[in-house]
């Protein structure tokens, strides 16, 4: 029943959000759709494809017994052409949203039956799925013409996304776990690197340097990385903010690859932006309001406006592939740089969670303590927003016995012993957030190795006959 | 509350779904849709050397001999997904030897469990799922027309070899090199 509750409770509520951050991923999700991966037009392939070969996977391709017609490729091309534009501007943004996804979901399973399948799936699952999520309701023409106001929005797509997506990196790392990835006396990812380097004969980018780079550690790190990271994503699929420091390792993982092995994963990115959206900074939100409350003001701006997304959208399609490769890798090679700089330099954004923003943060500790004092001026020195104030135990308790843990209290709810560590340094300057990773330690054995120091401390660190007193700039931060 | 309870339903079957899908996918064949991610695993690795099969197209236009690169003549499909298409088509019977040792491994286990006849029916031949006479023909005058096409020539034959290459570990040059099969369309 507890199981039960926590799953209800992470399928609502996990990734609750506004409607204006909706509408803002919207724009977002389908821009770089349109704009880096390419509408999906499926036309120009089918001509070129090899002839009386249907050989589909199971499941989707038995419902046909050969390729439909040129005619209906041309039709669909058209549907999308409009469909992904409408999504953009938000105009019957859910039936757009539904035909657009099915038909590429449809007409990917024709293209796959010569046997590969590309898993690009996830893309058109996410805009299948967002569409009932009410994403266009806000900073789109629905707005304008239909009354939104009163819709509900649904965050439970997004949560059926992180499991499928949580699953999907499952299962590359089970398959290599069980063909045995770890076994080998040799790295695995350097013998499949050089399968793609000779075989494939993806020698662009870095892929010369890494073909001659024989040091042995870079490579079984790139074995022990792949598994641990892979099957991690579904492990932490219920807890949302190391669900979105995974999504910026798998962005880290993603470049290597590019650099390494030339193939590009770029579409998923689209899917991982989806979410950090209850993150999107409130600042952010009221400027992209502000700015369309301008535009619906002024009618002829609105049109002039949705005339030139037209002509850029329309210009957009005409790009030759090489044009987009090129953006593709820009985008890949900006994203493998900003998660470079969110993980080593500001690691502190990586662990955010959203009701960070509008939370109070008191610490409770013993003030007698050494170890604690040494903690609070810690973490103070860290603490570069100001997000914790402080007080000691003895001031709130006047049992002993409460003291033998740190006590955070965030807007009324309490956490103490590890989890209330952990919950601190999650929000410190310097590398110290990663520490939060032992979250994922079970609870009982985190609390075990807890209470052993905090029964220690005065005998390893000593204690003081009177309370810290707080220095005169500390005094507003103490309670 | 009542729609609540259908999508709290939902989130309880999709999971038995995605396990589902991944038992079928690993046994008989990836389905579509599918949201399986490409785990790169079929390699045998010893440490010292590693073995690849490639495909070499030769073009034989009467006495002259010429080759023409794979993957240039599978753009804008994958070399891989043409180079699975001429496998099933012309090599079927290989199809087995491609797996690795743990494949194989796995396989003799399902064979020796649920019999060889149904091994061949459930899993084999959607595995590698065998072409029809017409299929066939259809797809061998695709190749003959992109060789056509590339080339500029008519009147021509082609070659295809299934090469087995034995490259060194760490350096990567190659050790050996072997025919394990050929066909000439």
């Amino acid at each position: 029943m507890r199981l039960h509750k926590f799953y209800e409770e992470w399928i609502f509520n996990a990734y609750l959000c506004t409607s204006f951050q909706l509408g803002l991923f919207r724009i977002a999700f389908t821009f770089m759709l349109i704009f880096f991966f390419g509408v999906p037009q499926f036309s120009n392939k089918i001509i070129d494809f090899p002839d009386g070969f249907f050989n589909p996977p199971p499941l989707f391709g038995q419902f046909f017994s050969d390729i439909p017609p040129i005619l209906y490729f041309k039709i669909t091309d058209v549907i999308l052409f409009i469909g992904f534009f409408c999504t953009l501007i938000g105009l019957l943004t859910k039936v757009f949203g539904i035909i657009s996804a099915s038909i590429s979901i449809i007409n990917f399973g024709f293209i796959f039956s010569t046997g590969k399948i590309d898993h690009s799936f996830l893309v058109w699952f996410t805009l299948f799925m967002m569409s009932f999520s009410g994403w266009g309701k806000k900073f789109s023409i629905d707005s304008i013409i239909f009354n939104t106001k009163n819709i509900k929005i649904q965050v439970w797509p997004i949560s059926l996304l992180s499991l499928s997506l949580g699953f999907a990196f499952f299962t590359a790392g089970l398959i290599k776990l069980i063909s045995g990835w770890l076994g080998s006396s040799d790295s695995m990812v350097r013998a499949f690197f050089l399968r793609n380097y000779y075989i494939q004969q993806k020698q662009d980018y870095m892929a010369k340097f890494f073909e001659n780079c024989n040091f042995q550690l870079f490579w079984e790190i790139g074995d022990w990385f792949t598994i641990l990271f892979e099957i991690g994503f579904l492990v932490v699929v219920f807890q949302t903010s190391l669900f979105r420091f995974f999504t910026l390792l798998a962005i880290l993982f993603h470049g290597m690859i590019m650099l390494m092995m030339n193939i590009s994963f770029h579409s998923f990115f689209s899917v991982y932006l989806l979410f950090w959206t209850p993150l999107i900074p409130k600042q952010i939100v009221i400027r992209a309001q502000d700015i369309f409350h301008k535009l619906t003001q002024n009618k002829l701006r609105l049109l002039s406006t949705i005339l030139i997304l037209w002509i850029v959208y329309f210009v957009r399609m005409t790009f030759s592939e090489n044009v987009y490769t090129i953006f593709k890798d820009i985008l890949i090679l900006f994203a493998f740089i900003l998660s470079l700089y969110l993980l080593i330099i500001k690691p502190k954004i990586v662990f955010l969670k959203s009701e960070d923003q509008t939370e109070t943060n008191i610490i409770k500790f013993d003030g007698v303590c050494n170890l604690c004092n040494g903690f609070v001026q810690f973490v103070i020195n860290r603490d570069k927003n100001a997000y914790f104030k402080f007080s000691t135990l003895q001031d709130s308790y006047d049992d002993k016995k409460e003291y033998q843990t740190i006590i955070l209290e965030k807007n009324g709810a309490i956490s103490e012993k590890s989890t209330a560590f952990l919950e601190i340094v999650r929000k410190l300057n310097g590398l110290w957030p990663y520490l939060y990773l032992f979250i994922l330690t079970p609870k009982p054995i985190r609390n075990f190795i807890y209470s052993i120091i905090a029964k220690n401390r005065y005998h390893w660190f000593g204690e003081r006959d009177v309370c810290m007193m707080p220095t005169p700039e500390l005094k507003n931060r103490f309670i | 509350m009542k729609s609540n309870r259908s999508k709290i339903t939902l989130f309880y079957l999709f999971p038995l779904f995605l396990i589902g899908h991944l038992a079928y996918g690993l046994i008989v064949r990836e389905p579509y849709p599918s949201l399986m991610m490409p785990a790169f695993s079929r390699i045998d690795n010893d440490g010292k050397e590693y073995k690849l099969t490639d495909f070499n197209l030769i073009v034989q236009v009467d006495s002259k001999m010429d080759t023409i690169n794979l993957k240039n003549l599978a753009y804008p499909f994958s070399k891989i997904a043409i180079s699975r298409a001429i496998d099933l088509v012309y090599f079927r019977k290989d199809s087995e030897k491609n797996y690795n040792s743990l494949q194989k491994k796995y396989y003799s286990i399902i064979k020796s469990f649920i019999g060889e006849k149904y091994y061949s029916k459930y899993i084999i031949a959607v595995r590698h799922p065998k072409m029809n006479e017409n299929q066939k023909r259809q797809f061998t005058l695709w190749i003959k027309k992109r060789v056509s096409d590339k080339k500029n020539i008519y009147g021509f034959s082609v070659i295809i070899e299934k090469v087995l290459t034995t490259r060194d570990f760490k350096s990567g040059s190659i050790k050996r090199k072997e025919v394990i099969n050929q066909v000439k369309i």
